[in-house]
């Protein structure tokens, strides 16, 4: 028995004696900073707004930056899906209880960049919390409409999976609010549902389009006999295909709208050899082709949205590549205007405030736009950070800048850090079209290099904002170049100067792309099947250099040895040169072994600053059907490879990072998430640091002079983790200590940056301000339960007490490198600048001193002046402090005065009060109201009104907070000025010593003799 | 003994797949927190606490309540006095920017307000109340994985709950927009997380969180001073200084 219960003792957990694990919650409090740009922002999705609100409550759906719900009808949002898929197919709002929310995950707009979805969720509360409620395996989902008349039923239309066949496709119906689900239209494993219309009057009537579509990496295909349009009179039960007026079949997408108050009007675009507007006014028995403009047909794979107003059954919206609506039923369409500013093209949500259908919400590839004027002119919304970045990349510059090319939104550069926070003013454009790799030139910074979409690029002068075309050209001999839609440019790791591009060849330029060399042979499979682009889109002819094939992908020069360049291609192919490009080894067969699929897309590769021997590549299989995450390392130059395994991983992989100091930190980006390794790849967690938790990492950066780490996300614009360091520091044998003070390091003295920037203006986005002042770390295996921390000089002064943080894991807290503030004189309406602010103190020892749950722990922390500012020298430095903590001791010293007279009124006050002698009275009065004539010499009156008449308190005040709040040295006037005060500050004592010296003495004993008065008094009545 | 080493393994099974619903939960937090009949005892409270802002300045804090009758809360520093005041009937605030006067609260934060008078806490009897709760599984806050709770108040606002798992005791409470006069304007989007720690019990058996941190605003409040049913003078409930 004894044996058992050991056996039962042992099976209940103990956790102090497990080695501390190290995870996502252990590095919580770096808390990632969203720098955007709301300037520009990214592709929408689909907008539903709430009817019974009068339009206030919005959410947006976005292709990469999940949901966003304003309550204020745009002036500001907030992003609500953050621990789920990020790629928004498809939005509903019951309105008849609207807390009740449905999305469909994964985006519809099939474009080659278009991620996936994990079926749908719900909420009950309006965004806060969702349930996830099945059809897992749809992929993308293009609409969802709750049943008008029934709430527990629900559609949702499912296009299914882009990229290979798929069975889980079709239309599907709930008729438990999502609890189950029954498939009701199933075509084929090719073609999937792509739009439902129910008919408010009569929600026995549905409307459907199916669509037969396919990607493949180098083709796209839109149309097949799966394509139709289909009517229901039983809620779904049957169907009829509808073809009365129709176009000869084959389809491709078709969209479909109704008139919500005259249902029986039906409106389609339907892509076919003569894609065009179809009308019925017979609820679909019959349609006649309109004329439409070639903006009412354009891209319907691409462009799906088809609206007509609730109340007026004329009026008929076409988002699409413009805007365009109709007045008279879609006879003829007018576009919007560009009055008061530009629109961004490509439009894939519309939503009309039901209760004001003059104002409406579109949502485009560049963000969401509203109107007040029925859609003819166009407001932008510039707070929405949900950009779709291929690349970052970052220079040395003090505040570094972040350079990213956005989909569909051109090339960016912003500063890293900006006093008040990076806003979109900020953001330069440096280039258009669709924007991938921008790359500084690290040998001048006035210069990057940018590129359009096929690999069109330029080399930018940012201050002058010119730029020269210097893309490779083919040579004699040459095949036609291939350029990828993302083609890679890329500057060296060893030798900064060196310039690479790729087409199907490697070019080189070590001038800047003046000049380029072709360093290598195809090194692409080069198989032709795979490069007939111009037959690509299917129906409609679609060719755009997004399915280009068989290039270049990614190129990467060893940090080790520039006469080592990585190369990897869309088709499979992993190459590497030690020789600057004269021979190529193609390591393909080798990934292979590891159980990587061959014809993968090589999407990055990490040459180590470690070991030339080793290198870290991923693998994107996608294109294939296949959603896996490929992430691997070879220690042997390519020979062998080991892949990373985790099940945290999900979505498949973008970029693998290694660390620029700890080899075994590694950083992965997939198409769901940002994963870190702390132990050179063996385990892996998610990030979650205020990123949301599936983020579309395309591409990962380490800014090595302030250890940040950047991220290109595909629908959350640029994210910043500001320095990385302690996850170089915290390793698993230093976490498994209790508590450990991670203050090593000197730090300088800063007082940060200021600036006369006005606040952001009304919805603008701000992206956070980075944080100046190195803060006090620490970390701790467990949450304390009670935790204190104060900061002592090195003669053991306690010069503050801090307020630390308990959590478990890394801990921070910012100690100003000032003392407490002075205790400042009372009085008046405001309250003084004096009272917010201490001098900095010197350079020099400092102890941190910190108890953790009763145990003290101490570390030395040392305080560096900042010999880099030529404007503050150290004389300059101690002179202010001298200055600074005379003028402290003064704020101090009026403080104690005005104390000390207060103290003195409020007792003459109550005498006065109580007194019945009169001349008693009169004396006390008198000398109260020559203590209240001095007070308000060295304070103001409390007032009614705005703001203080200028008294001692604020002479004071305003030359010490000049002296303290600045690094600088004190001016001649600023000294001056404080010898001045301290003379009236002594006067000011001297006159307080004068007015007792004339009163105290007569006054205390008038006051006694008032008391013993009473006292007998009391005693008489007492007999 | 075979017997015991089953039964032994059937109460771990047991101990591990036992669903836990919301008001299982409350009940825990409830007995953490001295059980019902405690915290239904407390008529009054007072309590006095200091938190240091990131100047290095502190902030006093005291605040009276009587249950359903009173919370008054006075802030003060060096830079700064506010009083917020709530009784049964009206509400007032006095701060900077009513010029050191106590103004009438308007009526919706005055509603949000009151629901502070309940010194046992909205979460026990919640339903008399006329507060729903939803039991909301487990999610991981700071790297403990909480229980989380929504309890949406009778006013049509809700306080999300994460409790610690251990000890029942709450770990944070999430609210959004203008909680009691905090946390942003009324019906603006500001969320505000709370975190609670340091549970002691008093001389007298009541539990209290002595550390409460508003999360990102600097330093925690930490109570010095928690005395309950003591008697409180009737000038603690005029709108007026004390």
């Amino acid at each position: 028995m004894k044996k058992i219960l050991s056996l039962l003792l042992a099976l209940v957990p103990t956790a102090t004696f497990l080695p501390a694990q190290i995870t996502s919650s252990t590095f919580g409090m770096m808390e990632a900073r969203h720098l955007g740009p709301g300037t520009m922002s990214g592709r929408i999705t689909d907008i539903k707004g709430v009817e019974s609100d009068g339009g206030k409550t919005i959410y947006i759906g976005t292709a990469g930056g999940g949901i966003w719900k304003t309550t204020n009808a745009g002036a500001s949002f907030k992003p609500i899906f953050d621990k789920y898929v990020q790629s928004i197919g498809a939005i509903a709002v019951d309105q008849k209880n609207p807390k009740i929310l449905y999305v469909g995950t994964g985006e519809s707009n099939m474009r080659n960049s278009v991620s996936i979805g994990d079926g749908m969720y719900k909420s009950t509360d309006g965004g806060d919390n969702w349930t996830k409620i099945g059809l897992d395996s749809t992929e993308h989902i293009s609409k969802i409409i709750v049943d008008p008349a029934n709430s527990s039923v629900i559609y949702v239309t499912a296009p299914g999976a882009l990229w290979s066949d798929s069975k889980h496709r079709g239309l599907y119906k709930s008729t438990d609010a999502g609890k189950t689900w029954e498939k009701i239209l199933f075509i084929s494993e090719k073609a999937g549902v792509a739009d439902v219309e129910i008919d408010p009057g009569n929600s026995n009537i549905l409307y459907a389009t199916s669509w037969e579509f396919r990607r493949y990496p180098y083709a796209f295909n839109s149309g097949g006999s799966g394509s139709g349009i289909y009517k229901s009179t039983d809620a779904g039960k049957t169907w009829k295909e509808l073809t009365n007026g129709l176009p000869k079949k084959p389809f491709g997408r078709v969209a479909i709208a109704l008139a919500p108050s005259a249902p029986q009007n039906l409106w389609a675009i339907v892509e076919s050899e003569n894609t065009g507007l179809y009308i019925s006014s017979d609820a679909g028995e019959t349609w006649k082709q309109q004329s439409a403009t070639s903006n009412i047909v354009s891209r319907p794979f691409y462009f799906s949205t088809l609206e007509v107003d609730p109340k007026d059954p004329k009026r008929v919206y076409r988002p699409a590549t413009g805007f365009s609506y109709s007045s008279d039923g879609g006879y003829s369409f007018a576009d919007a205007s560009n009055d008061g500013g530009w629109v961004h093209s490509d439009m894939h949500a519309l939503w009309i405030n039901p209760a004001n259908t003059n104002l409406m919400y579109v949502g485009t590839d560049g963000g969401v736009y509203f109107s007040l004027d029925r859609g003819a002119t166009w407001k932008f919304c510039n707070n929405l950070p949900v950009g779709q970045f291929y690349h970052v990349s970052a220079d040395t510059q003090e505040p570094y800048r972040i350079y990213g090319g956005l989909q569909d939104n051109g090339s960016w550069v912003a500063p890293s850090a900006f006093p008040g926070g990076v806003l979109n003013g900020n953001w330069q454009a440096i280039m258009g079209g669709d924007g991938f790799w921008v790359q500084p030139d690290a040998t001048d910074p006035d210069f990057a290099y940018a590129e359009y979409q096929g690999g069109n690029m330029s080399r930018i002068n940012i201050k002058k904002g010119t730029s020269v075309f210097i893309q490779p050209q083919a040579a004699a001999g040459d095949e036609k170049l291939r350029y990828n839609w993302n083609t890679p440019i890329v500057t060296g790791s060893k030798n900064i100067a060196n310039l690479y591009a790729g087409a199907q060849y490697l070019y080189k330029s070590t001038d800047h792309g003046a000049s380029w060399t072709k360093i290598s042979p195809d090194l692409t499979t080069n198989d032709k099947r795979k490069q007939e682009q111009e037959k690509s889109g299917g129906l409609s002819m679609d060719v755009t250099s997004a399915e280009n094939h068989c290039t270049i992908f990614t190129i990467s020069e060893s940090p080790l040895d520039e006469n080592m360049v990585w190369v990897g291609t869309d088709d499979g192919n992993l190459q590497f040169t030690t020789d600057a490009g004269k021979t190529w080894t193609n390591v393909a067969a080798n990934y292979a072994t590891a159980g990587i699929p061959k014809q993968t897309w090589v999407s990055s590769i990490e040459p180590s600053k470690y070991d030339k021997n080793t290198v870290y590549a991923t693998f994107d299989n996608h294109m294939y059907g296949d959603h896996q995450t490929y992430i691997a390392v070879s220690n042997d130059m390519g020979k062998t490879w080991m892949k990373f395994e985790s099940k945290e991983f999900t979505g498949f992989a973008h970029k693998i990072k290694e660390d620029v100091v700890n080899k075994n930190l590694l950083f992965a980006g997939t198409e769901m998430g940002l994963f870190a390794s702390v132990d050179g790849g063996k385990e892996w967690f998610r990030m979650k640091n205020n990123i949301p938790w599936y983020s579309l990492v395309r591409d990962i950066k380490i800014q090595e002079e302030t250890n940040d780490l950047l991220l290109a996300t595909h629908g959350r614009g640029i994210i910043i983790v500001e320095n990385i360091s302690p996850m170089r520091t915290i390793t698993p044998e230093v976490a498994n200590n209790d508590v450990v003070l991670l203050n090593d390091k000197p730090v300088t003295l800063t007082m940060g940056k200021y600036s006369g920037q006005f606040p952001n203006a009304s919805g603008d986005w701000n992206g956070g301000v980075s944080s100046v002042i190195t803060p006090i770390q620490y970390y701790m295996k467990e949450r304390a339960n009670t935790i204190q921390m104060e900061v002592y000089d090195k003669n053991g002064k306690l010069l503050q007490k801090l307020s630390p943080s308990n959590r478990k894991g890394y801990n921070k807290v910012v100690w100003n490198q000032r003392i407490a503030p002075p205790k400042t004189a009372k009085g008046g309406n405001q309250v003084e600048m004096a009272a917010f602010s201490a001098p900095q103190v010197l350079p020099g020892d400092y102890v941190i001193k910190m108890k953790v749950n009763g145990k003290e722990y101490s570390q030395t922390i040392k305080l560096l002046h900042d010999e880099k500012n030529k404007e503050f020298t150290i004389q300059d430095r101690e002179l202010q402090y001298k200055t600074g903590m005379e003028l402290y001791e003064m704020n101090e010293r009026l403080a104690k005065l005005v104390d000390s007279i207060n103290v003195t009124q409020t007792l003459l006050k109550k005498n006065i009060d109580s007194a019945s002698n009169k001349k008693t009275k009169t004396l006390l009065q008198d000398y109260w109201n020559k203590l209240e004539e001095f007070r308000l010499t060295l304070v103001p009156p409390m007032m009614k009104g705005t703001g203080d008449l200028k008294r001692l308190r604020s002479d004071i005040s305003e030359v010490y907070g000049a002296v303290v709040g600045q690094e600088a040295r004190p001016s001649n006037l600023q000294l001056q000025r404080a010898e001045v005060l301290k003379t009236e500050l002594a006067k000011a004592e001297q006159k307080n010593e004068e007015l007792k010296q004339q009163f105290e003495k007569k006054v205390m004993e008038a006051i006694a003799k008032e008391k013993m008065k009473k006292a007998e008094v009391k005693r008489t009545k007492d007999k | 003994m075979k017997r015991l080493f089953f039964l032994a393994l059937a109460v771990f099974a047991v101990m591990g797949t036992k669903a836990q619903t919301a008001d299982d939960i409350i009940n825990k937090y409830i007995e953490a927190m001295g059980g019902k009949a405690k915290l239904l005892s407390i008529k009054s409270v007072y309590m006095e606490g200091t938190s240091v802002m990131q100047n290095g300045a502190e902030i006093t804090q005291k605040i009276w309540k009587v249950d359903g009758k009173l919370m008054r809360r006075e802030i003060s520093s060096a830079m700064f006095n506010m009083v917020s005041l709530v009784t049964d009937k009206e509400g007032w605030n006095m701060n900077q920017r009513t010029n050191g006067n106590f103004e009438p609260m308007p009526a919706e934060m005055l509603a949000t307000a009151q629901l502070e008078m309940d010194c046992a806490g909205p979460l026990v009897d919640y339903a008399a109340k006329g507060h729903k709760v939803e039991l909301l599984g487990k999610e991981d806050v700071d790297g403990t994985e909480c229980w989380k709770l929504k309890l949406t108040l009778k006013t049509g606002k809700d306080i999300t709950y994460y409790f610690d798992p251990k000890t029942y005791y709450i770990f944070r409470t999430v609210t959004v927009g203008g909680f009691g006069g905090r946390g942003g304007g009324q019906g603006g989007n500001m969320e505000m997380k709370t975190d609670y720690s340091e549970y002691k019990k008093t001389d007298d058996g009541y539990v209290f969180a002595l550390k409460v941190t508003i999360v990102g605003r600097g330093g925690g409040l930490f109570f010095e001073k928690i005395e309950v049913n003591k008697p409180v003078d009737e000038k603690v409930y005029k709108p007026q200084a004390l």
